[in-house]
């Protein structure tokens, strides 16, 4: 289904590493700000510690199925009919995933940056890039990551940098003044934006993992670090901002950047913000969505899954247009369906796969 | 395009089948009166029948194109001996015996190159290309002497790509001078050139040059591939070669780089790329070409590293303010005002207040203004040129100014774009900016910043998706490789580049083994002296 | 603003299209008139005003109980 297409390592943890800022680094403070008040950023690094163990089970099934991609997996495990149902399933996930990360997306332009354009022609620019660099292929979007990673880093740097002389600890005392089912909860929060929509990027690719010994490691480090920014814009964003503020915007990190002002020098750099996290979102956004049309495509078993980006590329804008009716009913479902949504792909399907592999195994063996 | 390739390809070989190849027949004036019709009775083909030998009793006919050939060979090394000099020489009678062609063949012709011809089609191509040929009466070959010599240029300093410091030779119209040039800066024997003739009217010489053990020989392979599936009726400049072997066709990137000088051909050569040289042209095609290539002068190399390690950054720099400023300043005015400093932005708005146009239309009238400028600087006379159009774009700008057509922050921001433009070392790659350089205008008009990161992303992918003779454009920054990041943005010192590029060149990876030069130091060391 | 843009979609689409019946993939040719024209099709509905089920409710009401759960 792939044909040539390859990435190699590199590319892969860096779609990783932006796959896991992509959204969560603008969207997650505010919410954990709001679950787990001052300790938002020991959320953080709970939903660290159990996202390492996650990402490895990923790695596990790549590395048990190294040829199977979702759609080979679920048919060899569970059946032509059912596997086909759960293949489905996981294209509506990846689908729905994406027309919300349009919307996001969509809806931060509008709110703060460009207040007088409609959002559908933003959603439909943005798709329209989408689409583009899905025709052009995995291996272009892959290249296109590696050129334009620095800059988000650098872009990122710069900000966490530059708000460190605002930070006070104040603001975020008393530490550890909260239940740890709040804490839990924020952290089960923040995975379900960063981590368990991996298990989309681990399942289109399964090829490349087996390539190297210390693939475990290198992923846990690229997962890491990706975490560590989260922390970062949580910790720096309650310091700053304090917990209330924080909570009652949308996008605090671009509050926080439009605040900064050091010595009258450096100010304004909100825009930093917003294109480094357009061009996370991008590839969170192109990643999700050539999941859908390369699954999708297979399924149908057409010819080329280019056939298909662009119809359905169309689709997943009409569907960023109608999933949210407005920015309450966002963060409403996010955090009554979304964790539990997600957290059926991201663990229980997974789950699933390693039961069904074992059932195998031991039928084998009888 | 192929569609049009296979047109052109059924035709040829319906041609070529009709087409018998005329055998040179005995008798000579009909040899001749052929040569004549063909060429319909042209006056620059020079015919000279003669009779040679003791008694003069062999008929001899000399064909040559004038001005196409060295006079003085011709007289000297041909004419002259043919009939004065046979005559006085004492030959053997076994040579004599074998006939009077083989005598001229083997004892009269003084000259180095020499070819025996078979059909008359042959004969007029090398009339044509500056050979002369001797027919002889009652054999059914001809003699072929190479006399090409005609008119040409010299060797002059190239007008593109000029250095401050650095070989100051540049190529030529001729392939032979061309080829020269090159070797003399490698002295190699693995400097292999072929050459094949290309275009069914013009039979442009083509020359593939290489170094062998070092080039890759996929990549040498696919440049031959390319060159062979060429099937056009003319080839005048390498740029009709550039675009007919281009990976694609659609970008306004180029994918092939081309240079007038020799010292930067031969520095690709040792690098592993593959240069072909186009006969009539002194620009001197070279692939693959990745797009930091563009970002380098062979100047980087003869200055001192730290130098030319700021002037690529200033390049990179330039390169994104001719392709973003003019959208940056419509998008911040238009729609992101907030983000101006305050001083600035009442300055600016005070400044605007007269223009009756959007920011858009207002960067529209003068950047088109100035490309009107400039392609008019291009074609008037040199002269002229230059003056015309620092004093339109002068005169003109004051004017619009005062006129209230535009605002005076506008001009600042057409001259930088305009200066930052032609920063770039290679003009092709220049007019690529400035083409994008509307697109992004109109971008930023309607989505503002918004639009011209989502252009910026479009660009990348656009160039990651791009490769040139198989190697991936962005190379070595995307795929990343670390090792050919010392001669990329930065320049390291000699002696730190010690590998060619990767993905260029696979097997001969290792350049020198030069370490830090250490020079002796002036207060030896006490131990030293035991 | 709609019109030019329902414009560039459906000239895609044409040209699109017709590549992939020149290249006789008729399944590839059906499964694209498929989507685009139920794209299309929701599109227009919700631009006529018309009230189109979103799926993100539909999901919420399966996960209720789940959430009740973990109240």
């Amino acid at each position: 289904m792939h044909g040539k297409e390859e990435i190699n390592l590199r590319q892969f943890l860096l779609f990783l590493f932006l796959f896991v800022i992509g959204t969560s680094i603008l969207l997650s403070p505010s919410s954990l700000a709001n679950i787990a008040k001052e300790s938002a950023w020991l959320s953080v690094v709970v939903g660290m510690m159990i996202g390492v163990a996650i990402i490895l089970f990923y790695l596990l099934i790549s590395i048990w199925y190294p040829d199977h991609n979702i759609v080979d997996l679920n048919r060899l495990l569970f059946g032509k009919w059912v596997g086909t149902i759960f293949t489905l399933f996981f294209i509506v996930f990846a689908l729905v995933s994406a027309a919300t990360v349009l919307w996001t997306i969509g809806h931060f332009m509008v709110t703060q940056m460009l207040h007088e354009t409609p959002q559908p022609f933003i959603h439909i620019l943005f798709m329209f890039v989408v689409i583009y660099g899905v025709y052009l292929g995995i291996e272009t979007i892959a290249r296109t990551s590696e050129l334009l990673f620095p800059y988000v880093v650098l872009l990122l740097t710069i900000v966490f940098v530059f708000s460190i002389p605002s930070m006070n600890l104040n603001k975020i005392k008393p530490f550890f003044d909260i239940g740890a089912q709040d804490i839990v909860k924020g952290a089960w929060f923040d995975l379900s934006i960063s981590t368990f929509p991996l298990m989309v990027l681990f399942m289109v690719y399964p090829k490349l993992v087996q390539e190297k010994k210390s693939v475990g490691k290198k992923v846990t480090i690229a997962y890491i670090l990706a975490m560590l920014t989260i922390l970062a814009a949580t910790f720096i964003t309650t310091t700053v901002l304090g917990v209330e503020y924080t909570h009652h915007h949308i996008y605090p990190t671009y509050v926080l950047a439009k605040t900064l002002n050091i010595e009258g020098l450096i100010q304004r750099i909100e825009v930093i913000i917003a294109v480094s996290w357009i061009l996370t979102i991008f590839f969170k956004l192109s990643l999700y969505f050539y999941a859908a049309v390369t699954a999708l495509s297979q399924v149908l078993k057409v010819n080329s899954y280019r056939s298909l980006t662009f119809p359905l590329g169309i689709f997943v804008i009409v569907l960023s247009l109608i999933v949210y009716p407005s920015s309450i009913y966002a963060s409403e479902w996010n955090q009554t369906t979304w964790i539990y949504y997600s957290a059926t792909f991201g663990v229980l399907y997974p789950l699933l796969i390693a039961i069904a592999t074992l059932i195998r195994k031991l039928f084998k063996r009888s | 395009m192929k569609k049009l390739f296979r047109l052109f390809t059924k035709k040829e070989n319906s041609e070529q089948t009709e087409h018998q190849p005329t055998p040179i027949d005995t008798d000579l004036p009909q040899n001749l009166t052929y040569i004549k019709n063909s060429l319909g009775e042209s006056t620059d083909i020079v015919i000279r029948k003669f009779k040679i030998g003791e008694k003069r009793t062999v008929k001899i006919a000399v064909v040559y194109t004038d001005g196409l050939v060295n006079e003085s060979t011709v007289h000297e090394s041909l004419l002259e001996t043919l009939m004065s000099d046979v005559r006085q020489t004492q030959l053997s009678k076994q040579a004599l015996n074998k006939g009077m062609y083989y005598t001229v063949r083997d004892h009269v012709l003084t000259a180095g190159e020499l070819d025996e011809l078979e059909t008359l089609d042959d004969v007029l191509l090398h009339v044509l290309s500056g050979d002369t040929v001797l027919f002889l009466e009652g054999e059914t070959k001809a003699l072929c002497v190479s006399t090409r010599g005609w008119q040409d240029r010299g060797v002059e300093e190239p007008s593109t790509q000029a250095v401050v410091r650095g070989p100051k030779d540049g190529f030529t119209e001729t392939l032979r001078t061309n080829t020269a040039l090159l070797r003399r800066k490698i002295k190699d024997p693995n400097l292999w050139i072929t050459t094949q003739a290309i275009g069914t009217k013009t039979k442009t010489d083509v020359a593939v040059v290489y170094m062998n053990g070092i080039a890759n020989e996929k990549i040498v392979k696919e440049v031959h591939k390319r060159l062979n599936q060429i099937n056009i009726d003319s080839l005048l400049d390498s740029g009709y070669v550039e675009e007919l072997i281009q990976d694609e066709t659609y970008t306004p990137f180029p994918t092939v780089y081309n240079s007038e000088r020799p010292d930067s051909i031969a520095a690709g050569l040792l690098e592993g790329r593959v240069a072909i040289i186009v006969d009539g042209s002194p620009f001197v095609l070279l692939v693959p070409a990745l797009f930091m290539q563009f970002f380098q002068s062979p100047e980087d190399y003869y200055q001192r590293s730290d130098f030319a390690t700021l002037v690529r950054l200033i390049r990179f720099i330039a390169f994104f303010l001719a392709l973003l400023t003019p959208s940056a300043y419509i998008a911040l005015t238009t729609y992101h005002q907030e983000m101006i400093p305050t001083s600035l932005l009442i300055n600016l708005s005070s400044q605007r207040e007269g223009v009756p146009f959007p920011a858009l239309v207002e960067a529209l009238i003068m950047e088109v203004t100035f490309e009107i400028l400039r392609e008019a600087g291009v074609r008037l006379p040199k002269a002229v040129g230059s003056a015309i159009s620092i004093v339109g774009a002068l005169v003109l700008g004051q004017a619009a100014v005062e006129a209230g057509l535009v605002s005076s922050a506008m001009i600042i921001v057409v001259s930088l774009t305009a200066i930052s433009s032609f920063v770039s070392p290679s003009f092709n790659f220049a007019i690529s900016i400035r083409m994008l350089r509307f697109l992004f205008m109109i971008l930023a008009a309607t989505f503002g910043l918004f639009g011209i990161l989502l252009g910026l992303i479009v660009l990348a992918l656009h160039l990651a998706s791009l490769r040139s003779f198989g190697v991936p454009y962005l190379s070595p920054l995307a795929p990343y490789i670390t090792s050919d990041q010392k001669d990329t943005i930065l320049r390291f010192p000699r002696w730190g580049l010690l590998t060619r590029q990767r993905l260029i060149n696979q097997k001969n990876i290792d350049r020198e083994n030069m370490h830090k030069p250490k020079p002796t130091s002036r207060s030896p060391k006490k131990g030293d002296s035991s | 603003m709609w019109v030019i843009l329902y414009g560039v979609i459906l000239s895609i689409s044409w040209i699109q299209i017709r590549a992939l019946w020149k290249q006789s993939l008729k399944r590839d040719s059906f499964f694209y008139i498929f989507t685009m024209g139920l794209s299309l099709t929701i599109l227009i509905l919700s631009q006529l005003g018309l009230p189109i089920p979103n799926p993100l409710d539909g999901i919420s009401i399966v996960y209720d109980p789940v959430h009740s759960l973990f109240q």
